[in-house]
């Protein structure tokens, strides 16, 4: 370095044109070739497109009972295409609840991982970054959090509240908010550590901008990732509160109240509950895949 | 090479750039609930001066505490006691927000100093959006031009740093340092992380740059080889004190304290046929937490006297600098 004759500036200017791809086009290239991903989610799509526009696709008012018309077989049984799923005992269009219930189900899933993202992912990274007590404060929490029976507290909280969307959406957000907490925390532990922090904190970055703009666009993929698969779960669970009688109240078009309310009819009527059992089966798969999938496509660079 | 002093002649020699002051740091370890723990010294009664637009170079080993010494200057570590002044104003009196604007750190690794998830059009810019300076487009083009001056093509702003070599990561680390024009660079280790080829095209960059923006500069390294080319001034650590400090040239030239001198005949040269240079440093450096009595520097050094076990050396100063070895008593003048 003694050679003052290099020169500072030119190298830097002159080198050819960028050859790595960013990280947004490699992740893009790697979902590409992603059959489980694609496969999950163009289900998942499709099946929110469904539920967007229930009020178009639906054939007939799900609440609309008609009781000369109990109990219709669906079309490959009768070949006729007034109800193409048949009816219910209440004579209520099949399809159209069908139809209806994936808004209670995505609503529910989609609403409570939003909740314990923002709580889970708030609480994990505080604690790994700040460290120390907070630290300790935080896995205070969190094992308490994991102590507790979650499915009992959802039930006893149902039956005192009561059921209804609002309601389970708020409580199964705030029992599933510590798989969250869990990953952020343990990520924002490994790069509270880097320079670039220490760079904004040199920079006069406030801690709040250090948390939101630096350290949560290294969580966002983790986050992204566990919300697809705690989504499946809360669907999950909101179906079993729902077949209880504990969640979603009656006549909403729950799924898994559609096949609590076709028990009576299980061994002459199975329909009725393998369609319902059917639609829940096949959007958890789909969540699950799709999940499975972005954790495949954004590990490799969410660990840089 | 030239190796007289290099700093121009500035008006403003009264009040020095940073002042520092009999500054320490402790830090207790293993500390619980049962024991105290220990305590160790990682920066000890340290003065330093640094002149306004001077190149003061901190040479020393790992542990030496160059990093805490570093860490304090940006006010990103409280110390346990002394004073840090900046521009003749007690660092714990500058607001968080108002250091930033004197101080800046230029980190060793290129690869922890940007946050891999943005692009170097917002790293660069986050100094600005902190203090909320300009408009949108003001700042983008304040980013490029920025970019320019550190030798960065403008086309790069919408990369991520993984895209970006390893010398273009420290243009773009230098870059984002000099947004809010500070008065003040803290270079730790600036160069080490880099290929001999980049080192070079980084330090003439710092160089021109000193110039442009009318910097000073703290330059932490254990490399002797870059203060000689860069450094007016150089202050070698040992164990959290500095044991002396000069003109790089005389450090380089008539090095007085014994660890000084081993520094410097540790430098590798490119000749394979001196081989690995012969260091009589015995055994390794002493546990920090058990430092030894009297002079730190005593188990390894070669020309250590009775005394150096018993009593810790005075600071001499003089015409030269400052040295901190028995060989050099107050008063004797060499």
């Amino acid at each position: 370095m003694t050679d003052a004759t290099v020169k500072a500036v030119p190298e830097a200017l002159a080198d050819g044109e960028i050859v790595a791809p960013s990280p947004r086009e490699e992740m893009r290239r790697r979902a590409k070739s992603h059959i489980g991903l694609i496969f999950g989610g163009s289900i998942v799509t499709l099946v929110t497109l469904i539920a967007i526009f229930a009020p178009i696709l639906a054939p007939y008012d799900p609440y609309d009972q008609d009781l000369t018309r109990r109990l219709i077989d669906p079309v490959w049984k009768t070949g006729n295409w007034a109800n193409i799923l048949g009816t219910d005992a209440l004579g209520r269009d099949y399809l159209s609840r069908l139809i209806y219930g994936a808004r209670i189900s995505l609503m529910v899933g989609f609403g409570a991982a939003a909740i314990a993202g923002t709580v889970g992912s708030l609480i994990g990274i505080i604690g790994g970054y700040f460290g120390g007590r907070v630290d300790s404060v935080v896995v205070y929490l969190i094992n308490v959090k994991l102590a507790l029976p979650g499915l009992l507290i959802a039930l006893s909280l149902v039956s005192i509240v009561g059921g209804s969307v609002g309601a389970l959406v708020l409580i199964l957000g705030f029992l599933t908010w510590d798989r969250y907490a869990v990953v952020t925390r343990s990520v924002a532990q490994q790069l509270r550590g880097n320079d670039f922090i220490t760079a904004a904190r040199a920079v006069g970055a406030s801690q709040t901008r250090i948390i939101l703009g630096e350290l949560l666009p290294n969580v966002m993929n983790q986050i992204i990732v566990i919300a697809s698969l705690e989504i499946a779960i809360v669907i999950l669970i909101e179906a079993a509160l729902s077949f209880l009688g504990l969640g979603v109240k009656p006549p909403e078009p729950s799924w898994g109240l559609m096949i609590a309310e076709a028990r009576n009819f299980m061994f002459f009527k199975p329909h009725l509950i393998a369609i319902p059992g059917f639609a829940i089966f096949l959007l958890v798969i789909a969540i699950n895949m799709a999940g499975d999938g972005l954790r495949d496509v954004t590990a490799p660079e969410g660990r840089n | 090479m030239n190796m007289q002093p290099k700093t121009q002649q500035s008006p403003a020699t009264q009040t020095p750039a940073v002042e520092i002051a009999n500054l320490s740091r402790s830090f207790q370890v293993g500390a619980s609930l049962m024991s105290k723990g220990k305590t160790l010294r990682a920066v000890e009664d340290v003065n330093l001066s640094v002149k306004r637009g001077e190149v003061l170079g901190i040479v020393g080993e790992s542990g030496s505490g160059k990093t805490t010494l570093s860490r304090m200057m940006l006010g990103l570590m409280k110390p346990s006691g002394g004073s840090i002044r900046i521009d003749g104003q007690n660092i714990t009196t500058i607001g968080r927000s108002e250091l930033s604007r004197k101080v800046q750190p230029v980190f060793q690794d290129p690869y922890s100093s940007l946050n891999p998830r943005k692009t170097i059009g917002q790293i660069i810019s986050l100094p600005l959006e902190t203090h909320g300076s300009g408009s949108r487009e003001e700042r983008t083009k304040a980013v490029e031009e920025m970019m320019l001056q550190v030798g960065l093509a403008p086309r790069l702003i919408h990369s991520y740093p993984s895209q970006l070599s390893g010398g273009q990561r420290q243009r773009v680390a230098i870059a984002r340092a000099l947004m809010i024009r500070p008065e003040i660079l803290i270079c730790d280790e600036p160069t080490s992380a880099l290929d001999v080829s980049v080192q070079a095209q980084i330090l003439n960059l710092l160089k021109d740059l000193r110039e442009k923006f009318n910097l000073t500069y703290i330059f932490i390294t254990h490399d002797l080889g870059i203060l000689e080319f860069i450094a007016d001034r150089v202050a070698v650590m040992y164990m959290g004190r500095v044991v002396e400090s000069a003109t790089a040239w005389n450090v380089m030239n008539a090095p007085r304290h014994p660890y000084a001198e081993a520094l410097l005949g540790s430098v590798l040269t490119p000749d394979p046929k001196l081989g690995l240079p012969d260091l009589h440093l015995g055994r390794g450096f002493p546990d920090p937490l058990n430092p030894p009595t009297g002079c730190s520097f005593h188990p390894r050094c070669p020309k250590a006297m009775p005394q150096c076990s018993a009593n810790a050396p005075r600071t001499t100063r003089d015409e030269h600098g400052l040295v901190e070895c028995h060989l050099y008593p107050e008063g004797a003048s060499k």
